[in-house]
């Protein structure tokens, strides 16, 4: 509503100056950031509906990727990079002009990145159990996504710790939730219920994105951001060999200290009470999952986690760079 | 020796059925302590979905109707809190709720009332299946194709404006160049999201072929033959995906077989096959030939009851085998009388069958006197003082019915069995059938508009007495 606000008053109240940092689309006038946010919101109004049906059709879809709720996620991503794209704007043109607004559109902006970064690892829930940190498509769902994100942060923003400072942010709201949410009394309202919960369930402790993200900011520091098409490749390919390299290294060890550690069930880690209540008990819970031995990370699937990661790095670095020239 | 061998049609049926065939409601008439209630459960048609409850108390008193639905494998100590059914509105003793049913297999409803007299509980089994696949209306996927377009055609144009302007410097306008790149960005944009929908329908496909496939419970197709004099029911094997227990017996029962002769309904049999590595035999008694709708009733150790399908045909030249004392046939035409003569020269009137109508809870009450006039006394027959199979003559609708509804008493004592333990008595759960009623009635609604044939069976003085009833339902 703000955003559909924000364009009927620059369409038709605006002076020359403030249309002039709008985008024209559809004859109305309006920053892109204010554009977006609204197509997300509509395309959220439609999943509702549709999501509806799907219950009807199919039953309540109890899981996190569904069709339905893959359209959700398209909108509420839609409203997300919006206000991201209304930050990234003020950031550009105060950087142009040389502002100090330009430190705290920064600020939001990496703030926007690490909500960005969150939403994405709400959607790979289900693939992100500590137990899951062994398979090959655990690394390969995260070798797409975070390279991509932490090169973008890395190149968008005006911060020298651009990855750095979003993972950060991932890592303080995803950690937020771990901290708070199990002191909250809860208990399961439907059945069957195959595992006593009296609080609230906790996500999976964050990734330690942090990691990885300093080594995307130091390489991309010393190999410079400038450069054509073939020297911005091979930027891309060494920072998305630096996430796969401190990305698996790290969570490798780490899936392990919070699956089998003591030191891991406590309330900083919350590993001990991450099972929902319909979990049924048993062994499963204290292994490594394989997918019976279809899902395993091996050498060959090391190397494709690491070629996807490269490929996505690039991919971050170019629509972070585009993201460097938004004005409107 | 001779020996008969009948191929025996499959049939299928592409409707939704549970533990009744094409009847999925679930009815219970009994007590919840000193509360006697009647509960409709009208299960979601995919799971996870929500159940439809309505309690109806015919007592005053009462101050609080609860229900939980509780899992086989868990019972009440995985069950959330009970909720509070609400009162209707304009209905002095009825009481609704919405429960919701998160997985396949065999649930039971716990109903607790409360009020002056104490607190009873009822327990009523039902089974938790998808039971159709929802068709998506033609106004609405017209509906949802025009938002997908809107969608679809704003996210290139605003692709090509973000590419055509985002980038300008303050107060600069848009030159040819600028514009080009815009409608090539756009262009690219179409392209990466017709990619996406594309996928988008493989993963819907998917998702759907996996319910119809695996989810989608059909009635299990059996499959049948004739031979020795004897029926054969060979076990299907598509249930286990929804109950992997064994069976076990029900009424002392391992199967409750029926026969009904297609189009028609006039031959009819009640049998009780014996299970033989893995294959259930039941002796065939005189039976007019033709082809026959089999019904296999069966009950599995989680409570979870359902019916087997099959036809069979029926040759020529059977001759009367020695049959369970349980076993009862019937051959009747089709006729309109309410009231009827039973073999033993007792009469049974069928009171109030004008008043049906498709999807309306109703009862259906019998009055049965001696030839004397005077009122006939009942036995228990397997469990129950008496037995309804309702038919459509089209065989899509098959429900064995008793005076306390559509449940499985073995199941319900299942239930009970696994909350309190396997001793009952001084137990509040009502799980017997009690002392010998009156009159005969079964609460039942008929799910669809049509010809149905209803048999009645009772024991009476040692023998079973099965009377027949036509009635065109509107």
């Amino acid at each position: 509503m703000v955003c559909g606000w924000v364009v009927l008053r620059t369409s038709f109240f605006a002076t020359e100056q403030e249309r002039a940092v709008a985008v024209k689309y559809l004859g109305f006038y309006g920053p892109l950031g204010a554009w977006v946010t609204i197509w997300g919101s509509l395309t959220m109004l439609v999943s509702a509906p549709f999501d509806n049906w799907w219950h009807d059709a199919y039953g309540l879809d109890v899981e996190i990727l569904s069709p339905p709720h893959t359209l959700l996620a398209l909108g509420m991503y839609g409203v997300a990079v919006g206000a991201l794209l209304l930050v990234l704007a003020q950031q550009n043109r105060a950087a142009s002009q040389g502002a100090n607004e330009s430190k705290t559109a920064t600020r939001l902006f990496l703030f926007a990145l690490g909500v960005l970064l969150a939403m994405a690892s709400i959607i790979l829930t289900e693939k992100s159990y500590p137990n899951a940190q062994h398979t090959r498509s655990f690394y390969l769902l995260c070798g797409i996504t975070y390279s991509f994100y932490l090169a973008l942060a890395s190149r968008a923003s005006r911060s020298r710790w651009g990855a750095t400072a979003a993972a950060a942010w991932y890592m303080a709201i995803v950690g937020g939730m771990v901290w708070i949410l199990p002191l909250f009394k809860a208990q399961p309202m439907l059945a069957p219920i195959y595992l006593k919960v009296d609080h609230m369930v906790p996500p999976v402790f964050p990734f330690l994105l942090v990691l990885p993200a300093l080594a995307i900011d130091l390489i991309h520091r010393a190999l410079g951001m400038e450069g054509g098409f073939w020297r911005r490749c091979v930027v891309g390919a060494a920072l998305g060999a630096a996430f796969f390299l401190v990305f698996v290294g790290v969570q490798w060890n780490f899936s392990a200290f919070l699956m089998h550690s003591e030191g891991a069930k406590n309330w900083f880690f919350s590993a001990h009470q991450q099972w929902p209540y319909f979990a049924r008990p048993g062994p499963w819970r204290g292994e490594f999952w394989t997918g019976n031995g279809t899902d395993v990370f091996n050498v060959k699937a090391a190397l494709l986690v690491l070629v996807c990661a490269m490929v996505a790095a690039r991919v971050g670095i170019g629509m972070g760079g585009w993201m460097r020239t938004v004005r409107r | 020796m001779r020996r008969l061998v009948a191929l025996v049609l499959v049939l299928f049926f592409a409707r939704g059925v549970a533990a009744h065939v094409g009847s999925p409601n679930v009815f219970f008439e009994g007590d919840a302590g000193p509360y006697p209630i009647r509960v409709m459960i009208r299960p979601p048609a995919a799971v996870p979905g929500l159940a439809e409850i309505t309690v109806r108390v015919k007592t005053n008193g009462v101050s609080k109707v609860s229900v939980l639905p509780a899992k086989w494998d868990t019972g009440r100590k995985g069950a959330p809190p009970a909720d509070f059914a609400k009162p209707v509105a304009g209905e002095a003793d009825l009481y609704s709720c919405q429960l919701w049913l998160m997985t396949s297999g065999a649930y039971s409803v716990f109903v607790d009332v409360e009020g002056a007299a104490g607190r009873g509980t009822a327990i009523v089994p039902v089974n938790s299946l998808s039971l159709k696949r929802l068709a998506m209306p033609r106004w609405m996927g017209g509906l949802f194709a025009a938002l997908g377009l809107v969608l679809f055609f704003s996210l290139a144009a605003l692709v090509g404006a973000a590419v055509r302007e985002a980038s300008l410097p303050v107060g600069q306008g848009v030159d040819a160049a600028r514009r080009r790149r815009g409608r090539i960005g756009g262009g690219i944009a179409v392209t990466i999201a017709t990619g996406l929908l594309w996928l988008g329908k493989g993963w819907w496909d998917k998702v759907d072929r996996d319910f119809r496939n695996n989810r989608l419970y059909e009635a299990p197709v059996a499959s049948a033959a004739i031979e020795g004099g004897k029926i054969k029911i060979a076990s299907p094997m598509s249930y286990r995906r929804f109950d992997h227990t064994d069976l076990v017996p029900e009424h002392g029962k391992i199967m409750h077989l029926f026969l009904v002769e297609k189009g028609n309904g006039r031959g009819f049999a009640h049998l009780h096959p014996e299970r033989k590595n893995g294959a259930f035999y039941a002796a065939l008694p005189k039976l007019p030939a033709g082809e026959y709708h089999v019904y296999g009733d069966v009950t599995h150790e989680s409570g979870f009851s359902h019916t087997w399908l099959a036809t069979a045909q029926i040759p020529e030249g059977i001759q009367s085998a020695t049959l369970d004392k349980d076993d009862a046939i019937s051959v009747a035409e089709r006729q309109t009388a309410r009231t009827l003569t039973l073999p033993n020269q007792a009469r049974i009137e069928w009171e109030n069958a004008p008043a049906l109508k498709a999807n309306q809870e109703t009862t259906l009450r019998f009055s049965v006197k001696n030839a004397d006039g005077t009122r006939a006394q009942f036995e228990p027959y397997l469990g129950m003082y008496a037995h309804a199979v309702i038919w459509k003559n089209d065989g899509n609708v098959f429900t064995h019915l008793h005076p306390l509804g559509t449940i499985s008493m073995t199941s319900q004592l299942l239930f009970a069995q696994r909350e309190k333990g396997p001793r009952l008595a001084n137990d509040p759960l009502d799980i017997v059938c009690g002392a010998p009623p009156k009159d005969i009635s079964f609460p039942y609604a008929f799910p669809q508009a049509g010809h149905y044939r209803i048999w009645v069976q009772v024991r009476m003085n040692g023998q079973i007495q099965t009377a027949v009833f036509d009635v065109d339902v509107p």
